[in-house]
């Protein structure tokens, strides 16, 4: 369908901005191979400290990117299928909260006054603005979801009968959650990080800033996921050439995430003190249920491949996969989410043992976790987002893709990459190797009183990985930026690719109502986290002073003289 | 819609998830095989000591603090418990004993308690795995048992 | 030749199961079960 040029440009710039970010997200990705493999043997390169490219790299891939391609999609998904446009005003509100949060937050980390890392845990201490930035990008990514909630209201009124889209269904189940856990990061972050950077508290409530950073920080994760698991539903199938095999069950995986996605939040503090074990095991038992509907998905998904294959005449029980496209320029998408899928086969499986309570001594903070989440966020996720990015640059801007038979080899190179990497991470984690630790200036520096030299086979591993994937972005850079530019040979449209359904199912009501579900979503996430933060509350732990990063000294100075 | 297919899915992926459950249970509580237990907190426990409690049991009180850990140098009999009550005097610290499956976070305000047994001699590495500032891959503790003879 | 066609996709219409799905699920389950109980397997060994 033709979209107005306001709406188009939203998206091209909502799609341009994180793209043109991830240049330096992605540098200082292979930077922490390099550094970790003890190539480097230094605090930092090109005056930038390592633990100033670790927050870049997080903050910037994993907040950024995921944030404003999560929106720029949505905005994408609801035209396409509602077939309306949303409202333009809010739209560019929207947009420039979130380029000024990230500005913000942007300045601050490379001025080196916030390399706090993406989760920022305080009692380390950043400066104002990255807090700021933070919370401006938030509520600027809240207002197109209220836009989207009254237009489907609307539509729904209209089409009582009709069965709400999976793409509908899917963004608005993935708001409704990133609506609802940012609360505990914006309350985290404006009433508790930004009076306390400031100097107008004087010190906080460590475990409950930790509590409420993960209250966001699992549903952040499906957050990530959603937006890759619509094209896997929607998409997917009739680019391989068949059909969904079920939607209800997509329909039912989607309800699943809206009511398990938040209260789960506690199995990233199973080593914290300050919570109790059994606020610990319950929500470690609610984890359990959430690989349920990863699990569904992925038989949902290998069916629909399977009946394309069976379209081509494929024979025997796994003939089906030689007859799927996965070279063919024309449909380089596919590509894109079968090398995601193939990632998250190894990516999803090896989340399991993180949220098997006392499994998770074996690697917490360990290497491990890299190794599992770059198969993850860095895998499908990543690659649905670079992906689509490409797909509706070219189709929003009528331009032909750059370089398309390199295109559709980015994605393998990229799994291939990430497939070393993380096997070099696991491996190592699986040894005792720290994440989020300079490696270079002791453990892997054979001068160092700390040399491991056990860590050395498992950092070079990372290290190949972590080269392959480097060049798998830049060529994705060149094919980006090359359809951004080139000469507009084609007619302008937004046409999302859209897969029939296997089975004719008629709509099921309880599967095309919200009401229920975030029922259910209210009274689960009251039962998980109102035990542990009344629990935090009772314990009246002392509250911590602020610390700067490189001073063992509190910090008690106000900022703002700074 | 939802075929048998679907339906043995969802069940089997039911009863593998129960199956790790099951085997959790199971092995719980057993030495060094739980996670952290949070103990109220109380001044004592901002001194990094070593207390002995009878030939074969010991507590470690650990203060992580920033870039060291206080006593970074443990000395333990071989065959001896030792529970670990560890906190930060500052920012929020990792502690890792890998091989022996000691994984806790040091919190300003918190107490993590977790109970382990040195069988085997050797020096066990405790290694930082949160970051905490400039200094945070230079901090290591060791815990020696009986590695070389006790002093 | 156009009914032949349409013959074909009736048949796999009804008689599409999705055997090469479910070994793949198959197959799924057990490398979740090899991860999964090899580090607990690892837990095990270490206390």
């Amino acid at each position: 369908m033709e979209i107005s040029r306001s709406l188009k440009r939203i998206i091209i710039i909502e799609l341009f901005v994180p793209v043109s970010l991830l240049t330096i997200g992605i540098y200082h990705g292979l930077m922490q191979t390099i550094y970790r493999a003890g190539f480097l043997h230094q605090a930092g390169a090109l005056k930038l400290d390592y633990y100033q490219g670790l927050t870049l790299h997080g903050v910037i891939n994993a907040v950024v990117l995921t944030t404003f391609f999560a929106v720029a999609f949505g905005h994408a998904t609801i035209t396409h299928y509602l077939k309306r446009e949303p409202d333009i005003l809010i739209a560019r509100i929207s947009m420039c909260l979130m380029i000024i949060g990230t500005l913000m937050a942007a300045w601050a980390m490379l001025s080196g006054k916030a390399s706090v890392l993406y989760t920022f845990y305080p009692p380390l201490k950043a400066h104002p603005l990255f807090y700021l930035g933070a919370a401006l990008l938030i509520v600027g990514s809240w207002l197109p979801f209220f836009n989207w909630a009254k237009m489907y209201r609307q539509w729904k009124k209209e089409n009582a009968e009709v069965k709400t889209p999976l793409a509908v269904i899917g963004t608005l189940v993935n708001f409704t959650i990133w609506f609802v856990c940012t609360l505990a990061v914006a309350y985290e972050v404006l009433v508790l990080l930004i009076p306390w950077s400031m100097g107008w508290t004087k010190t906080i409530d460590v475990t409950l800033s930790r509590t409420l950073f993960w209250f966001f920080g699992h549903a952040l994760v499906y957050f990530w996921l959603l937006p890759a698991y619509i094209m896997f539903y929607t998409m997917l199938p009739k680019l391989a050439g068949g059909k969904l095999y079920s939607d209800l069950a997509g329909r039912i995986a989607f309800f699943s995430f809206l009511v398990l996605s938040i209260p789960v939040g506690v199995h990233h503090q199973f080593a914290d003190p300050g919570i109790t074990r059994g606020v610990k095991m319950f929500q470690g038992l609610l984890t359990f249920g959430i690989a349920i509907p990863s699990f569904m998905t992925a038989f949902n998904l290998a069916a629909s491949l399977e009946y394309a294959g069976v379209q081509r005449g494929s024979k025997g029980l796994f003939g089906w996969i030689k007859k799927l496209p996965f070279l063919d320029p024309n449909r380089y998408l596919f590509a894109y989410m079968i090398c995601g899928l193939i990632l998250f086969i190894f990516g999803g499986l090896t989340g399991i043992p993180n949220a098997s309570y006392q499994l998770n001594n074996v690697i917490h903070n360990t290497a491990f976790l890299p190794g599992h989440f770059h198969m993850t966020v860095a895998g499908p996720v990543f690659l649905a987002i670079i992906g689509m990015s490409t797909f509706l640059i070219s189709q929003l801007k009528g331009k032909k893709i750059f370089w398309p038979k390199i295109n559709v080899v980015i994605p393998y190179l990229w799994m291939i990459g990430v497939l070393i990497f993380s096997s070099g991470l696991m491996w190592g984690g699986l040894i005792g190797e720290p994440r989020r630790t300079n490696l270079g200036l002791s453990y892997l520096n054979p001068q160092s009183p700390l040399f491991r030299p056990d860590w050395v086979p498992t950092t070079m591993l990372a290290l190949a990985g972590g080269i392959i994937m480097f060049v798998a972005g830049m060529l994705y850079f060149v094919v980006f930026f090359g359809t951004l530019i080139r000469k507009k040979t084609e007619v302008a449209l937004l046409d999302l690719p859209e897969s029939e359904t296997y089975h004719v199912e008629k709509r099921v009501p309880i599967f095309d109502k919200f009401k229920p579900w975030l029922v259910i979503m209210v009274v689960v996430l009251l039962l998980a986290y109102v035990p542990a933060l009344w629990g935090i509350n009772n314990n009246n732990a002392p509250k911590a002073l602020p610390y700067k990063v490189d001073n063992p000294m509190p910090d008690t100075t106000n900022t703002l003289n700074k | 819609m939802f075929d048998k297919y679907e339906k043995g899915i969802l069940i089997s992926s039911i009863l593998v998830m129960m199956l790790f459950i099951f085997s959790l249970v199971y092995s719980l509580d057993k030495k060094g095989r739980n996670i952290t237990e949070c103990i109220p907190f109380n001044k004592t426990y901002q001194k990094g000591r070593v207390e002995k409690i009878d030939d074969s049991t010991y507590q470690v009180f650990m203060v992580a603090k920033m870039w060291a850990f206080e006593p970074d140098k443990i000395y333990i009999p071989v065959g001896s418990t030792v529970d670990f009550f560890l906190t930060s005097l500052d920012v929020v610290h990792g502690f890792n004993i890998a091989p022996k499956n000691v994984n806790l976070m040091a919190v300003f305000g918190g107490v993590g308690k977790s109970t382990v047994k040195f069988d085997n001699p050797g020096v066990y590495k405790i290694v930082c795995h949160e970051y905490c500032g400039v200094g945070h891959q230079f901090m290591q503790g060791e815990v020696i048992v009986n590695y070389p003879e006790n002093k | 030749m156009i009914l032949q066609n349409s013959n074909d996709a009736l048949n796999t219409e009804e008689k599409f199961i999705p055997k090469g799905a479910i070994a793949f699920f198959v197959l799924l389950i057990l490398l979740c079960l090899v991860i999964w109980f090899g580090i607990y397997y690892i837990m095990i060994s270490r206390s």
